[in-house]
């Protein structure tokens, strides 16, 4: 065991047991309020203080160890990219030569750089579970038939060394009956993993997925048709030698193959056009063509199906789940006593990017049941400004140019009214070729009332009605003939542990903060008001009892006002919240059409 | 579809990561701007002329050979000023 470690074991004994006996009265000690001298001498207040540093301590050393391991790994320059890894990849250049590989290649391209040509229809469904977001994807894709393609290589014998595929191949390739074809579906950021992820035909046959090794073939094949494609504009008549062309091809895929930093990624672009003769700024199209497959490669890893030619449709429908847990950082009060409260954020913001790679694009995102959409905005995300139901940003400079279009134009986009419903739907159409970070959509949810509002607004009413009426009893002077109210007084307390801490479910974790606040508050007001009941007594009973009173009888007057006060407060407060937001959603249940004109706000 | 601007005012949210909010990004890697087409991709000669030296291309170099180009490559790197060879 480390040090730190015994050290931390020892404060939090010490911390626990010297707590407990500070507050509790010794054989032979008088009671600190008795004391003489006076409280502030004594050293049980002094001793409470210590354990309570102690504590603290103890919290600050434990907090600071985890804060340290923690810290995010800062990846090198070069991460994963060796004179192995390189060498391994190239070794691999033999297979990437294959008929099938080759004649992929033109479509492998054309939907990694131009996506959205394929992709027909992308439906994203993001929801709110419990504490985690689970993103569906469904993306309906079409691609380029090539049976009568224009790249199809005469198919030579099988090459010396093949190797048979790797995952759900039945046939070597060049031995089956019309070959595949290999189909980029997803080009998947690195970082990111997905789970439950099929691709299906249209006749719902599950498809194969290359391996990495085969993927990496493919890419390397692409890779050198670009460099070809690159060099047949750029030195037509003055060819380049071999070498430059290998160096350049080892160059691009360095990035591709590991994870460079941005600035290493960008040097190996820059080196790799020099091997060829190309300015590195250079506007061609095909070298624009080929810096950008790098960067795309550099940045994600594709995905490719198997498709096997002698499919008849050329549609293909892909479906994967992702489960996160996202970042909540906070910096305002209001949210981190949220968080403090074990609550969930109830608003969701995304940049809806994948409409951008696809022809017509729908984005759903649901709350649970027991939640209705409140808000949802459209917003240009450089001047923060919401977009109306005909308004979009289309300039890519700094300065933000909102046009208004017509109904029968693209791009186009309709959100579907707010009715009640725990879901917004966006529709997006024609976005391809915008620039998708400009735009971010934003939705807030709420609880359907009465939810746990109610439960917060009975809590204060019992906690209000109880002090109120013990308050008066006090402060007219009633004699005291029983215990039951110190019961009665604890009652707010226990309902509000029933109602907003006995559960976990969706409902807590995303109730209003004006009702977990207002729990809280109503719970604390009783306990607080069973304590005062019990530890007081009028100036009557404790001459009678002996014994000194802890306040006197106007101390005693104010300090049940104040109770009453706060329940009162609290019952207000959450009374309003409660009524303004049942009047707020049944507005919404009374609306007619389910599309509004303008249905952002 | 009437032209109407929305009449609630909604605060600016310019803030990448707003407080409070959840925010998801896209899984897939998204491109800010479109490619603009490449005619060459059509000519179905041209295509088939370019996969052939792509083919010719990835064969031309031994295995021993390319281990060199890949020392050299890297020593290329690490000297970010250094003029390719």
């Amino acid at each position: 065991m480390k040090w730190s470690n015994i050290c931390c074991v020892a404060l939090g004994a010490v911390s626990a047991v010297c707590g407990w006996l500070a507050l509790l009265p010794l054989p032979g000690d008088d009671g600190m309020l008795t004391a003489r001298p006076a409280p502030l001498v004594h050293p049980r207040p002094w001793m409470l203080a210590a354990c309570l540093a102690a504590a603290i301590a103890l919290v600050i050393l434990r907090d600071g160890r985890y804060r340290r391991r923690a810290k995010a790994h800062e990846p090198s320059h070069w991460d994963g990219v060796t004179v192995a890894t390189m060498q391994r990849v190239l070794a691999l250049r033999d297979e990437a030569t294959r008929p099938d590989m080759l004649a992929s290649v033109p479509v492998f391209l054309s939907m990694i750089l131009q996506p959205e040509k394929s992709r027909t229809r992308t439906v994203e469904t993001i929801s709110l579970e419990s504490r985690v977001v689970v993103q569906d994807v469904r993306i309906e894709m079409s691609f380029p038939a090539l049976e009568d393609g224009p790249w199809t290589l005469p198919r030579p014998e099988p090459g010396p060394g093949r190797r048979p595929r790797r995952r759900g191949a039945e046939q070597a390739p060049a031995e089956r009956p019309g070959g595949e074809t290999y189909v980029p579906i997803l080009t998947c950021l690195k970082r990111e993993m997905v789970d439950n992820f099929e691709v299906r035909a249209r006749d719902g046959a599950l498809l194969d997925i290359l391996c990495h090794d085969e993927t990496i073939q493919l890419i390397s094949s692409s890779l050198y048709f670009l460099i070809e494609l690159v060099l047949s504009d750029a030195h037509a008549g003055a060819p380049v030698s071999t070498e430059r062309v290998q160096k350049a091809a080892v160059s691009f895929l360095m990035p591709i193959c590991g994870r460079l930093s941005d600035e290493a990624a960008a040097t190996a672009i820059d080196k790799g056009l020099g091997y060829i003769g190309v300015r590195a700024d250079s506007p061609c199209e095909k070298v624009q063509w080929l810096r950008e497959f790098v960067n795309t490669l550099g940045e994600a890893g594709p995905i490719v199906a198997v498709v096997p030619e002698a499919m008849k449709s050329r549609r293909l429908q892909v479906s994967y789940r992702r489960t996160m847990v996202p970042p909540s950082t906070s910096r305002q009060p209001r949210h981190r006593l949220r968080l403090a409260l074990g609550l969930r954020p109830v608003t969701m913001q995304m940049a809806p990017g994948m409409a951008h790679n696809s022809t017509s694009y729908h984005l759903q995102i649901k709350a649970p049941e027991s939640q209705y959409l409140m808000e949802q905005t459209l917003r240009c995300a450089d001047c923060g400004d919401p977009l109306s139901a005909s308004e979009i940003e289309t300039d890519g400079s700094q300065t933000c140019v909102h046009l208004k279009l017509s109904q029968d134009t693209e791009p186009y986009f309709q959100l579907l009214g707010k009715r009640g419903q725990n879901y917004a739907h966006l529709y997006m159409r024609g976005f391809t070729g915008m620039d998708w970070r400009k735009i971010k959509f934003t939705s807030s949810f709420g609880e359907v009332p009465p939810g746990t509002l109610a439960s917060a607004v009975v809590t204060a009413a019992t906690s209000l009605s109880l002090i109120g009426a013990v308050a008066l009893a006090e402060a007219r002077g009633l004699p005291r003939t029983s215990d039951v109210p110190a019961l009665l007084l604890a009652l707010p307390a226990v309902a509000a542990s029933w109602f907003g801490f006995s559960s976990d479910n969706e409902a807590v974790l995303r109730s209003s903060l004006a009702a977990r606040c207002s729990l809280i508050l109503g719970g604390l007001t009783s306990l607080v008001a069973c304590a005062l009941f019990i530890v007081t007594r009028t100036i009557e009973d404790a001459q009678k009892a002996d014994s000194l009173p802890l306040m006197d009888n106007g101390m005693r007057w104010w300090a049940w006002v104040g109770l009453a006060y706060l329940a009162g407060a609290n019952f207000g407060y959450v009374s309003i919240q409660l009524v303004i937001r049942s009047s707020a959603y049944r507005r919404l249940l009374r609306k007619e059409s389910a599309v509004d004109d303008n249905t952002i706000n | 579809m009437t032209i109407r601007l929305t009449d609630e005012v909604v605060p600016p949210m310019t803030a990448d990561r707003p407080d409070g909010v959840y925010v998801v990004e896209p899984i897939e890697y998204i491109r800010s701007r479109a490619l603009p087409d490449l005619p060459t991709l059509r000519d179905r000669e041209q295509v088939r002329t370019l996969l052939r030296d792509t083919r010719d291309s990835m064969r031309s170099c031994s295995a021993e050979h390319i281990a060199e180009l890949i020392n050299e490559v890297f020593q290329d790197q690490a000297e970010p000023d250094r003029t390719p060879r």
